[in-house]
């Protein structure tokens, strides 16, 4: 977790696109809704793997939401609930019902549902505030917490060993 | 291109899918195990172990070995053990989200079987089911036929017979207090006969002029406002006498008809009018019949809410289940849960029993097939065979239906006690019992109808009356014993009628025996009754003759009075001075005219 966490901060402080950062977290935040055994993690796995992401900030994302989403389980399923049970989409959800892929992505299931509606609705959202974010970080923030002392305490540490000696590695 | 796609990722892609394969095939058994255990615990609230899981691909098979399911009330012991289940489960559909076994079977099916050391208990058990079923069974437990102390019956105050009289006492006092005064009112003879005196003076004073007339009539009316003032105190008190004679006639009444009232009332509490037409085989087997049921209610409403939960269970089993899978229509309709066929073979210290079902599921309208299940032993408490065989249904609007039959024969009955009163205890030691049956269960609706043979039985008891001496020597005489239970009506309340050939029987026998005691019992209350009554009812004769004297009293009084006031004592004075004025005007007239 360490290696990961150093991974973060030294895509955050390299040249690392922006973009590929706010992606990474966008589909972490995507994979880490739904049960992690669901077909449409399988394809978002497939993405993140193929589209040129920070892996590691990925696979932070995904752990990170994975723990938000079991606390917050009440909304997904909530929302599953309502959406499967709408009247007004009885006809869509019954004339999905008819092909097996929507079957085997346990899409007419409430939790997964939820999550994949709310992550697919949130991915934009999310690439755009994470974005967003990292580039304030690297305008602002990054030059001020240099001057901290526990930053340099930090420096000192067995955490910044292992991110200097993945300096230069790119991911 | 190359800045958007990273192609060595398809590589890292297969690689991971293919690694999560592998782990998941390699440990696939250790995960099952332990997620089994682990969701039987979270259902039962303590310690599951599982010997091995061994699962087969091709076609997809679970083998569990040895299921150990701890007894959350008695952790020494096993609630359920089972040797062997296998489950050959359609893997496609279970991805599609739905359970369809095609074949269950669970060997060796074993209750309360001790464990080598006492598994946990995660969850503190309200009450065991057999420890329910135990206490249901007590309390349905326990007749009471009894005859009461004739003694002891009279003497209670609550005897409308007692009753009455004490009222009809009361009511002679008081009246005869009222009256009595009354009575100190009254003109005594001698002041009726000082009356008549002073009439009869009246009546011979002479009168010569109308000045006397005048006199006489003042003298007269003076002593009549007495004659009128004694009258009216005679009228009042005549009034009184009518009222306590109502008073006296409705307590005499009440008095008569208490004994027949207090007699029907003792009939019905001591149901002493049942025992002419006697329905001895419900007071013997009425209460067992009524403890099956009333198990097997228990056993129905615990299987109830797993066919079909109430949205109130269902949003439970959502809830902790983490969502819930929404099945909407499709071309061929799957139920979410099917078992296609399930055997269970389960061993009890009561025998070993073969069960078989088909079509296992709570969404019977998709298939519009029942769920088909039989019982079979041969060996029911040790030589006794039973067969049960049955269909049940859920509709898709939660109607429930089920429907069966069953017949059992040469069961050894255990010791069981029929009856346990203060005068009679009978407890079948032995006996062979056969029979049959249908049933059928509609929602809250059953209909059943069984008929059992009871022979080679022996009874032991003990006898307080020759009422239940005779029913002991009769049923002991029996060969066999017939028995036809019916039970129909609301699930939870049925009403049972249990007919027996022993009804006529033990009647004929018994009413020889007992209509003697019966009847001593009878004359004795009856006799006491009528000791009251005819104690009371010579208060009551007293009563009516002093009414009677007192009556006769008044209306003497009455007569003398009104004699007194409408005497015409005046009048004839009045009269007197008239003629003696004529003669004195006649004699005057002859001397003036010579004649």
């Amino acid at each position: 977790m360490l290696t990961l966490l150093a991974k973060l901060f030294q895509a955050l402080n390299s040249e690392s696109s922006s973009r590929q950062i706010a992606l990474a977290v966008a589909l972490g935040f995507f994979f880490g809704l739904a049960p992690l055994a669901s077909l449409h993690n399988v394809v978002i796995l497939f993405f993140a793997l193929f589209i040129r992401v920070h892996l590691s900030s990925f696979i932070l994302a995904a752990t990170f939401f994975s723990g938000l989403s079991y606390i917050f389980s009440f909304f997904l399923v909530g929302l599953g609930e309502s959406l499967l049970g709408a009247q007004a989409l009885q006809g869509l959800w019954t004339g999905l019902y008819q092909f097996d892929w929507f079957k085997l992505a346990h899409l007419h299931h409430t939790y997964t549902l939820g999550a994949f509606v709310f992550g697919l609705l949130m991915l934009v959202p999310m690439y755009f505030l994470s974005l967003t974010l990292v580039e304030k970080y690297r305008v602002s923030l990054m030059a001020t917490l240099e001057r901290y002392r526990i930053v340099k305490a930090l420096k000192a540490s067995r955490f910044y060993r292992i991110y200097t000696s993945l300096a230069g590695q790119g991911v | 291109m190359n800045r958007i796609i990273r192609w060595q990722g398809i590589a890292s892609f297969i690689v991971i899918i293919t690694t999560l394969s592998v782990l998941i095939y390699l440990f696939a058994e250790v995960i099952a195990k332990k997620a089994m255990e682990h969701g039987l615990e979270a259902y039962t609230g303590a310690e599951v172990n599982i010997d091995e899981v061994n699962i087969n691909y091709s076609p997809f098979v679970v083998d569990v070995y040895r299921i150990q399911v701890t007894d959350a009330g008695q952790p020494e012991q096993n609630a359920v053990e089972i040797a062997h289940v296998n489950a050959g489960v359609d893997i496609w559909q279970y991805l599609l989200g739905k359970v369809l076994v095609e074949e269950l079977r669970a060997e060796q099916v074993q209750f309360a079987t001790q464990r080598s050391s006492a598994g946990q208990v995660f969850r503190e058990p309200e009450q065991s089911i057999t420890d329910r079923l135990k206490q249901q069974a007590q309390d349905a437990l326990g007749t009471e036929i009894s005859l009461p102390d004739p003694e002891e019956l009279l003497a209670s105050s609550n005897l409308k017979t007692v009753k009455a009289a004490t009222a009809l006492e009361e009511s002679y006092e008081t009246e005869k207090e009222k009256l009595s005064q009354l009575k100190s009112q009254l003109p005594s003879k001698e002041k009726l006969d000082d009356y008549k005196k002073q009439v009869e003076a009246l009546t011979k004073v002479k009168v010569k002029s109308v000045n006397d007339i005048t006199k006489l009539k003042k003298d007269f009316d003076a002593i009549k406002k007495q004659f009128e003032a004694d009258k009216a105190i005679v009228m009042q008190t005549k009034e009184q006498l009518n009222q306590t004679k109502n008073i006296m006639s409705k307590r005499v009444n009440d008095l008569k008809i208490a004994p027949s009232q207090d007699w029907a009332q003792i009939e019905s509490t001591y149901q002493l009018d049942k025992i002419d037409s006697a329905d001895f085989a419900h007071l013997l087997f009425g209460e067992k019949a009524r403890e099956y049921h009333d198990m097997a209610l228990m056993a129905y409403q615990y299987a109830k809410p797993l066919l079909a939960p109430s949205p109130e269970q269902q949003a439970e089993i959502n809830h902790a289940a983490k969502g819930r899978f929404v099945h909407f229509d499709e071309e061929n309709p799957q139920p979410d849960l099917l078992i296609k066929k399930a055997h269970f073979s389960v061993m009890t210290p009561q025998g070993d029993f073969e069960i078989d079902l088909s079509e296992v599921t709570h969404q019977h309208w998709l298939r519009n097939v029942p769920t088909r299940f039989t019982v079979n032993t041969n060996n029911l408490l040790s030589d006794g065979i039973a067969n049960l065989a049955g269909e049940l249904s859920l509709a898709a609007n939660n109607d429930f239906e089920t429907q069966g039959n069953w017949e059992v024969n040469k069961i050894p009955l255990p010791e069981t006690a029929l009856a346990g009163s203060k005068e009679l205890t009978v407890t079948l030691l032995s006996g062979l019992l056969a029979g049959n049956g249908q049933f059928k269960v509609t929602n809250e609706d059953l209909d059943s109808v069984n008929a059992f043979t009871l022979s080679q039985a022996k009874y032991e008891g003990s006898a307080d009356s020759s009422l239940a001496s005779a029913v002991l020597d009769t049923i002991n005489g029996l060969d066999t014993l017939d028995l036809g239970v019916d039970a129909k009506g609301l699930l939870a309340s049925p009403s049972f009628s249990i007919k027996s050939p022993m009804n006529q029987i033990l009647q004929q026998s018994l009413m020889t025996q007992v209509n003697s005691k019966l009847a001593g019992f009878k004359s004795d209350v009856q006799a006491g009754l009528n000791d009251k009554l005819s104690g009371a009812l010579d208060l009551g004769n007293a009563a009516q003759t002093d009414i009677l004297d007192f009556e006769n009293l008044l209306n003497a009084t009455d007569g003398t009075l009104s004699s007194l006031i409408n005497n015409d004592v005046v009048k004839q004075q009045e009269e007197n001075l008239k003629n003696k004025a004529k003669d004195k005007l006649k004699d005057k007239l002859g001397d003036l005219f010579g004649g």
